[in-house]
């Protein structure tokens, strides 16, 4: 397997779907992934820091990518369904997961870039350490900042009113 | 010693963050002491396990956001063509910024907002080298003239230098600095060509036109040994520095 054919293997499907869940738009978390991938392609390997730096290159342009109104409005009222998956067969299940969709998609608009990136590279796997360095804090703080955000997120992505 | 969480004061209980880092089996820091401390404290038990509810109803709630299926090999062929290409305009929305971790402006763009973290990584880490000049806040303090700098850290032996466009005129000549972080700054010509300087992990990209007439310094400490100069997509130069290269040789 060449160098490209493994990158993809172990780092596309991760990668693009934290960036779709990041920026919301699928057209945006795929230019991102496609920049990310040919840095890195251009780079000589770097063995274990790879995957953050991949994502690293990803979130900054999505950050960048996102700051125009219309996109985060996009963002914001949640009028992406339409572009985001396959829709299941059941039209009352399809109106309830885009309800949920909507949902999680307005609760993580709200948070701040930091609190987004650091929850998202958390449900990836990364490390407190290697979140930290991306949003640029310390390990001993990233916990909290990753609790609270965990908190929050949760209480507002509540569907059925379950106690949280 | 090992107490009850009757007996435990309050200070000796464990934070939410470090409940986290132990409930996501971290292994960086100390979380002997505070791992010993939740085994005998029932209200710390009881808050690891709402953490760990809270955790799960979020990582069921994300699963709600559906990723597009994208085909491998349609992202692989994407992929390629673009480096082929060598050129990174090339995407369906034509006025990217591209991915800035710090975005200096050197030109005529030069009011971008960048998000406040960023900014804030930007000042650490100038606050920490002493610049040769202070850009604390881009937005604010835009770098329009021949003059301008913007310092940064190496982050390994190699560094890359890439050109948007192929310019009019212009050289970079890169030598070499006894401090500890990469400098570059624009010699002449700023602002003939909407020039802005992005500052990315290993790379310094420079996004030019071809009206440009700038030319750029560039100190590299010694921990840089290898510079690549890619222009418009095509390898300059790919060697130890110090050099001088002319940016439009390609004509």
């Amino acid at each position: 397997m060449d160098r490209a054919s493994e990158l993809f293997e172990n780092y596309h499907a991760a990668l693009y779907r934290y960036l779709v869940r990041l920026s919301g738009d699928p057209d945006l978390a795929a230019d991102a992934a496609q920049e990310a991938f040919v840095r890195l392609l251009d780079r000589a390997p770097m063995g274990p820091t790879e995957r953050a730096w991949l994502f690293k290159v990803g979130t900054n342009y999505v950050l960048e990518g996102r700051r125009t109104a219309a996109r985060r409005s996009r963002l914001l009222d949640g009028r992406l369904a339409q572009t985001m998956g396959d829709a299941p067969g059941d039209p009352h299940a399809n109106v309830e997961a885009e309800e949920r969709r909507r949902i999680v998609m307005a609760a993580l608009s709200r948070l701040s870039d930091k609190e987004r990136v650091a929850i998202l590279m958390r449900e990836e796997g990364f490390s407190h350490r290697e979140i930290a360095e991306a949003v640029g804090t310390t390990t001993g703080s990233v916990g909290t900042l990753l609790a609270r955000t965990l908190e929050r997120l949760a209480r507002e992505t509540t569907f059925d009113r379950e106690a949280l | 010693m090992t107490t009850s969480s009757i007996d435990q004061p309050m200070e000796l209980h464990a934070s939410d963050g470090v409940l986290l880092a132990l409930y996501d089996h971290q292994r960086d820091g100390d979380l002997e002491s505070p791992r010993r401390h939740v085994e005998q404290c029932a209200e710390c038990q009881a808050r690891l396990g709402a953490i760990a509810a809270r955790a799960k109803h979020v990582r069921m709630a994300l699963a709600a956001v559906p990723t597009p299926s994208v085909a491998k090999d349609d992202f692989r062929r994407r992929v390629a063509e673009a480096r082929e290409r060598g050129d990174r305009r090339v995407w369906r929305r034509p006025v990217w910024l591209a991915a800035a971790a710090i975005v200096v402006l050197v030109g005529a763009a030069a009011a971008l907002p960048i998000r406040d973290w960023v900014r804030r990584r930007l000042v650490e880490s100038r606050t920490a080298h002493a610049p040769a000049q202070p850009v604390a806040t881009p937005s604010t303090q835009p770098l329009n003239r021949s003059g301008a700098t913007v310092s940064f850290a190496a982050s390994g032996p190699g560094f890359t230098v890439r050109f948007d466009s192929l310019p009019s005129v212009g050289t970079l000549t890169a030598g070499r600095t006894t401090a500890d972080q990469i400098s570059a700054r624009v010699a002449s010509g700023a602002g003939t060509g909407g020039d802005a300087m992005v500052v990315l992990p290993g790379e310094l990209l420079v996004r030019n036109t071809s009206a440009a007439r700038a030319s750029y310094d560039l100190l590299l400490p010694s921990a840089v040994t290898r510079l690549r100069i890619i222009v418009a997509g095509r390898v300059v130069f790919d060697g130890a520095p110090p050099t001088t290269i002319p940016l439009n040789r390609s004509k």
